[in-house]
């Protein structure tokens, strides 16, 4: 059940940051977009399909289709939107739920927030300029975004815990309340915070006329006395083009413009060049990592090349080695690949995962002897792969928190040294 | 403070918290009151976010006890480590803690590939409370197991990011376990029977400086022990009782190296000398130890001097426990030049490990002097005590 709760929590942020997105279209047509409609139907079929998914594992993808699918569309259908959209919208919430209910973990709510933030403000800015009427749901929707993350990210791990629920509860709502009074106090004093910001840019517009204005009429005064000559034989050559310098003037600044122009776009272009090259350095500048090394002593045994002419071979037929198959390829993705030399044995060993012997002697049977696996067999090494893929997940992220702390505690020595 | 302190704030926050900075100015231009306080209530997330994970685990403090367990192989045994928080509240907070592999948490199998054995544990605890964790284990394997590190995550109350906080210093609770002896053959055969200073219930020797009292003569007693001046003042003949005396008194070396490595033997070898150690003190017979084990003081090895009943067994089981592949060794010669130069002499030396041409010619020298030597081998899971013989190099005449 926590698993369809944390599936509902993340596909509500997800709904939220594709309702804002939604409204950029409709700013322009000054309508509400059917946010009540897609809220409703978006819910329910998330809630169906999770539903399904727990109670009947893989054949719930097939129930999708044929209970939840079709009744999603003849709801569609009583709108007057067109059916394609519809059909579109089934296809995401099922790529949707399933993705989500494999794995909830892998997915950032930061990520969806930092979207959430960048949309909601492009469509703050355009609808405050066309004057859209229905701006304040769109604030709304972001609040609620932002009170969503937090209040989920802590229930998920209030709900943990056992002792003293009611006073960590207090505290966190305690913080939360100071928060909103600050906020809200703040908001209070908006006219008072405009004026003060308003008169700071004045005079800051202010100083600058008046540190300006001695240094302009200085410049002006030591061209009257040097560049006299110059500026009268313009004159004397412009007096009688006046009327066509005027003219003129206009393409003169768009060439201004476009050379600022490519200017920028230049800029963006060797700024997004910098960053891949930063991305690529990284790796090297960081091979005192022990995880690095190791992919180095891969490198020796020619892993790369024979896994990756493994990986080109067919998928076995057997259902227990197809799995190991699968692992193994799944392994590899996590950098915690199987190598040509070693027994299954050796591998779960060398990377640190936990699997039974019961299923090393079913492989060993399938793979080495003549015996065919039983049902109760297939079952039970599916059974064993899966947490197997979890436990694989964990060692992954592990070596990669590992990795991070490794990295700051480097940059800081680093910055420390620099730093003396 | 007992923690060095990491934190991990969440990458997006710096983006979000731009996107924050430009709202409130967006706010001030199209005056609208939401905007402003979405903003500002965001940016003050943010602040409480960052504020915490920099005050988190501040004012968490470990007891760091100073203990030392004893445990024999297969024995349950348990570390306690207790918090105290009076800082910030943490909230689902995940403890590791790291291990020697000489023990393991129960239920968990044991495999010797591991180096470190690694346990996570929830961890909450609100201002002002104190937290002990009973850690269970059972000692698995011959060695001196401590927790070699502890490290708390700390997830943000308000959700964005973590602090790690590692412990800075050497956690003092230390679980020894003892080694297992291994039957060694021969060693009741190799019992002492020469002529020593050492008083015994039972021996062909006897002390002729000291001796006990008198008691009647006997027709099989010689007449040169017969108490002439007891014999008249008792009105009848008397012979002399002494002292049974006998030889005792026994080195053992152990040589741990093996050219530049250690051993591979090592555990056997300790297991011997383990059942050695023991039968030693069932029979009362006092020994010291060498081991070839770089040290730092005044005998620059591993050295236990000659003594003999419970507390010497102890010293010499921790020594043995003490013993580990990281160690790094000394050159066996070395030892054995210092033993005959420095260290109480022993007539009974007990080799056990490598022996090299050196090693032979310094045993030669030591035997020389009227040391008896013996050899432990090991053979398939057991000891074999067997005397050593050396022979003199042959050197022709040319």
């Amino acid at each position: 059940m926590n698993r369809v709760a944390a599936v509902i929590y993340h596909f509500t942020l997800e709904i939220i940051l594709g309702f804002l997105s939604l409204f950029l279209f409709y700013i322009n047509k000054k309508q509400l977009p059917p946010i009540l409609l897609l809220g409703a139907l978006c819910s329910g079929s998330i809630i169906l399909i999770s539903l399904l998914l727990v109670k009947f594992r893989n054949k719930g993808k097939g129930l999708y289709f044929i209970t939840v699918f079709p009744l999603l569309l003849v709801i569609w259908q009583q709108s007057d939107l067109p059916l394609f959209m519809g059909i579109g919208l089934g296809l995401i919430i099922f790529w949707r739920g399933i993705s989500l209910f494999d794995d909830v973990s892998d997915h950032s709510e930061s990520l969806l927030l930092l979207l959430s933030f960048f949309i909601g403000l492009i469509a703050i800015i355009y609808s405050a300029m066309s004057g859209y009427p229905y701006q304040s749901e769109m604030i709304y929707l972001l609040i609620a975004q932002l009170v969503i993350v937090l209040i989920g990210g802590y229930f998920r791990k209030w709900n943990l815990i056992k002792k003293d629920k009611s006073k960590f509860a207090l505290y966190f709502f305690n913080i939360m309340a100071v928060i909103t009074a600050i906020g809200a106090m703040i908001t209070i004093l908006l006219k008072y915070i405009q004026f003060i910001f308003f008169a700071i840019l004045q005079f800051i517009v202010f100083l600058f006329t008046s540190v300006a204005e001695p240094l302009f009429s200085i410049l002006q005064y030591l061209f009257s006395l040097v560049g006299n000559d110059g500026r009268k034989a313009n004159l004397i050559r412009g007096r009688g083009l006046l009327d066509v310098a005027d003219k003129y003037q206009v393409p003169s600044y768009e060439k201004t413009e476009s050379i600022l122009y490519i200017l920028l776009i230049l800029g963006a272009v060797i700024f997004i060049f910098y960053l891949f090259y930063k991305k690529k350095l990284k790796p090297q500048t960081l091979t005192i990592d022990s995880s690095s090394v190791i992919t180095v002593s891969e490198g020796m045994f020619r892993a790369g090349q024979s896994t990756l002419s493994r990986w080109r071979i067919k998928p076995p037929e057997d259902i227990i080695r197809r799995e190991i198959f699968e692992l193994e390829k799944y392994a590899q993705k996590l950098k915690l690949g199987r190598l040509p030399f070693e027994t299954l044995e050796e591998w779960w060993k060398r990377v640190g995962l936990l699997g039974s012997n019961d299923s090393i002697a079913i492989y060993e049977k399938v793979r080495y002897g003549d015996g065919t696996s039983l049902y109760e067999e297939q079952i039970l090494i599916k059974r064993e792969i899966r947490q197997l893929k979890q436990q694989l997940k964990n060692i992954r992220k592990s070596i990669l928190e590992k990795k991070k702390i490794h990295n700051s505690k480097l940059s800081k020595r680093l910055s420390l040294k620099n730093f003396i | 403070m007992n923690w060095n302190k990491y934190t991990l704030e969440d990458r997006k926050i710096p983006g979000i918290t731009g996107f924050a900075i430009v709202l409130i100015i967006v706010s001030l231009y199209i005056q609208s009151k939401l905007v402003l306080f979405l903003a500002v209530f965001f940016l003050f997330v943010v602040i409480c976010n960052h504020l915490y994970l920099k005050r988190a685990g501040d004012r968490l403090f470990f007891e760091n006890i100073s203990e030392k367990q004893r445990y024999f192989v297969n024995d349950k045994g348990q570390w306690s480590l207790t918090f105290r928080n009076d800082g910030d509240p943490i909230l689902k907070g995940e403890l590791k803690v790291y291990f020697d592999q000489y023990v393991a948490s129960e239920g968990e199998k044991f495999e010797s590939s591991h180096l470190m054995n690694e346990i996570s544990i929830p961890f909450s605890l609100y201002t002002k409370q104190t937290k002990k964790i009973n850690l269970s284990f059972s000692a698995k394997r011959r060695g001196i197991a401590k927790i070699r590190k502890l490290e708390i995550y700390i997830p943000s109350l308000v959700g964005f990011g973590e602090t790690v906080l590692e412990s800075k210093y050497f956690i003092k609770q230390q679980a020894v376990v003892y080694p297992e002896p291994i039957p060694v053959k021969g060693l009741k055969e190799q019992m002492s029977v020469h002529q020593g200073v050492n008083v015994v219930p039972y021996s062909v020797y006897e002390d002729r400086l000291g001796y006990l009292g008198t008691r009647d003569y006997v027709p099989s007693d010689s007449f040169n022990r017969i108490h002439w001046k007891a014999s008249v003042r008792k009105q009848g003949l008397q012979t002399k009782i002494y002292e049974k005396i006998s030889e005792k008194g026994w080195i053992i070396a152990l040589n741990v190296s093996d050219g530049h490595s250690i051993t591979g033997n090592l555990e056997e070898l300790l297991s011997s000398i383990t059942e050695i150690a023991y039968f030693a003190f069932h029979k009362q017979i006092p020994y010291s130890l060498c081991i070839n084990v770089r040290t730092a003081g005044s005998t620059p090895f591993h050295y236990l001097p000659k003594g003999e009943g419970k507390e010497h067994l102890q010293k010499v089981l921790e020594t043995l426990a003490s013993i580990s592949n990281q160690n790094s060794s000394l050159p066996y010669e070395y030892m054995l030049s210092f033993y005959s130069m420095h260290l109480e002499y022993q007539s009974f030396f007990i080799h056990a490990g490598i022996r090299t041409e050196d090693t032979n010619r310094m045993l030669l020298n030591l035997s020389k002097y009227g040391a008896t030597l013996f050899q432990i081998k090991i053979e398939q899971e057991h000891g074999l005590l067997s005397e050593l013989v050396i022979h003199p190099e042959r050197r022709g005449l040319l």
